[in-house]
């Protein structure tokens, strides 16, 4: 994936979507946009940074990780199996990009002060109190030919998702795309563009 | 130091238990409300419980190691050695026990068993602890004959020096936080392991308490040198996390450190005698140490993360430990200290403190 932060308005329509696809529990974000501020006033801007799980090439949560619930698919994708893990988040000490969640176990819902509606129920069943959880690339959605919902979401298509070595994709590349925190060797598969 | 009656002894297995049992309601309460019951968050996925951990396990392993040493240099009578090896064990199953009851989904512990993934240092400190507890009940009962036995207690002392130094890695290894990752983190681990088994060993036996000292002394040097290396001459990351602990959310803790775990611990051992006290504040101080470290470790990332000043950093976060955290904590100690009253009586045959 290739996010544009040229293009990027930080509406968090990727954050709303993801959220939406998986149904998680409130507080657990697998897709988010950071907001910073640069800069004093009045010459202070607002600095965005949509974030996602990097599905590194060397992923240091699966070194880590104790009992081989997170791994890398052949394809590249980390994923987490939440019946093998036990909640020890070692993963998310080691991951450099705070890309990992943990469930804390809270089944409030999103209006705690009504019931939780039928889709949240039928969607947190899915997510396993107690183990840690990422975003997953949409892989099943890939794998019935779409994309992951936050590219499809994104109304400035400032997330770019494809095959890597693509033409298109490598031509974007070439404007000086980065990787975030390079230092740490992990060969993210998500890139950055420039602002 | 006084002996203990079989009455008192009684009372303390009884405590100690019910003890015990509050750390287990503790945890039946945690496994039914997930951790949402404890203090922690996304960022902060290590508290009180795992700072314990670390704090037993070095008391545990560090009292072992010096019971193996002192096979060769002689400085324990074989009672005191076997009373030191059975306070071992306790220790390192009372860490055991804390480090399962922080788990999210225990019931998957057996994943971790057979995954073999030396790739994780969790994995490593499962088998040597394990190792460690198996080599110390071996010892405890080859020790009981009374006779010396140097192979057994050197491998005790290489198992107990490792388990000590996987520690230090496992937090080491997490390269993106710096604080965890300095080479001071192994060298830190080391001297608290030999600052928690000294204690315990001055608390078994009195006339050790000099070596308790140096230890009290070596550990506020190098946790000095940890804190005013990373203020002084550290990256502006390193500078950022270290003001969290000295003037940040997690203060407390680094105080509690120096003014309760050296400074009293140096009071009550030189001033009085009295040297049980005397451990427990520095196994105390010992805690808050591991509780500092990991506290700021965590929030490193989240600042790199989303770009902000240690300023932002400070008023996002603070750690205080929930009710059940502290039942739990106190409740693996309970066992520990029943554990090691039960080994006391029953392979020692004997009440748990003696006459020095
Ligand atoms: S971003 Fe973090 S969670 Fe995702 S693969 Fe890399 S190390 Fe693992
Ligand atoms: S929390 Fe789960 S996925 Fe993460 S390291 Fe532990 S067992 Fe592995």
């Amino acid at each position: 994936m290739i996010i544009d932060l040229k293009r990027c308005i930080g509406c968090n329509a990727c954050t709303v979507t993801c959220k939406q696809a998986h149904g998680t529990a409130p507080g657990t974000f697998w897709c988010q946009v950071r907001a910073s501020e640069e800069g004093t006033y009045p010459y202070a801007t607002k600095k965005v940074l949509p974030t996602l799980c990097m599905h590194c090439e060397n992923p240091t949560c699966v070194h880590v990780c104790p009992t081989g619930a997170s791994y890398k698919r052949e394809d590249g994708i980390v994923l987490v199996d939440s019946e093998r893990c036990i909640g020890c988040r070692y993963c998310m000490a080691a991951c450099p990009y705070e890309a990992r969640t943990f469930d804390f176990g809270d089944r409030s819902g999103y209006f705690p002060e009504q019931e939780q509606t039928s889709y949240e129920a039928m969607m947190l069943e899915q997510h396993v109190k107690g183990t840690v959880s990422k975003c997953t690339f949409c892989h099943d959605k890939l794998e019935a030919g779409g994309m992951p919902a936050c590219a499809q979401a994104c109304p400035t298509h400032a997330r770019v998702f494809g095959d890597l070595d693509s033409e298109e994709l490598q031509a974007l590349l070439k404007r000086g795309a980065y990787q975030a925190r390079p230092d740490m060797r992990t060969n993210p598969s998500v890139y950055y563009l420039p602002k | 130091m006084s002996n203990i009656t079989d009455k008192q002894s009684r009372v303390a297995l009884v405590v100690s238990l019910a003890l015990g049992l509050v750390g287990l309601a503790a945890w039946l309460y945690q496994l039914s409300q997930g951790l949402q019951v404890t203090g922690l968050n996304n960022t902060l996925i290590w508290g009180l419980t795992i700072a314990v951990f670390f704090a037993i396990i070095a008391g545990g392993a560090g009292l072992l190691a010096l019971c193996g040493l002192s096979e060769f240099l002689g400085f324990m009578t074989s009672e005191q050695r076997s009373r030191g090896i059975a306070f071992a064990i306790a220790a390192m199953i009372a860490g055991g026990i804390l480090v399962i009851w922080d788990l999210g989904h225990p019931s998957q512990f057996f994943y971790l068993m057979t995954s073999f993934n030396f790739t994780s240092f969790s994995v490593l400190d499962f088998w040597f602890l394990s190792a460690c507890i198996v080599v110390a009940v071996v010892y405890l009962i080859a020790a009981s004959s009374g006779k010396p036995h140097r192979i057994i207690g050197a491998v005790a002392l290489l198992l107990s020096v490792g388990i000590i130094v996987v520690e230090g890695i496992l937090l080491a290894n997490n390269s993106s936080h710096h604080l965890w990752a300095s080479s001071m983190n192994v060298i830190s681990f080391l001297s608290g392991a030999f600052l928690g088994g000294s204690a315990l060993l001055a608390a078994i036996a009195p006339s050790r308490k000099r070596l308790f000292v140096v230890a009290l002394i070596i550990s506020a040097l190098v946790t000095l040198a940890e804190v005013g290396t990373a203020l002084v001459a550290g990256t502006d990351t390193a500078r950022h996390t270290m003001q969290l602990v000295v003037a940040g959310p997690f203060a407390a803790y680094f105080y509690f450190q120096i003014i309760v775990g050296i400074i009293v611990s140096l009071v009550l051992a030189l001033r009085t005698n009295r040297l049980g006290l005397a451990a427990l504040t520095a196994i105390l101080g010992l805690a808050a140490e591991k509780l500092w470290l990991l506290l700021a470790g965590e929030t490193e990332i989240w600042g790199q993360a989303h770009h902000i000043g240690p300023l932002q950093v400070v008023q996002q976060f603070s750690y205080w430990p929930s009710l059940v955290e502290i039942g739990l904590t106190v409740g693996a100690i309970g066992i520990g200290v029943f554990l090691f009253l039960l080994l006391s009586r029953v392979v020692l045959r004997r009440p748990a403190v003696v006459v020095e």
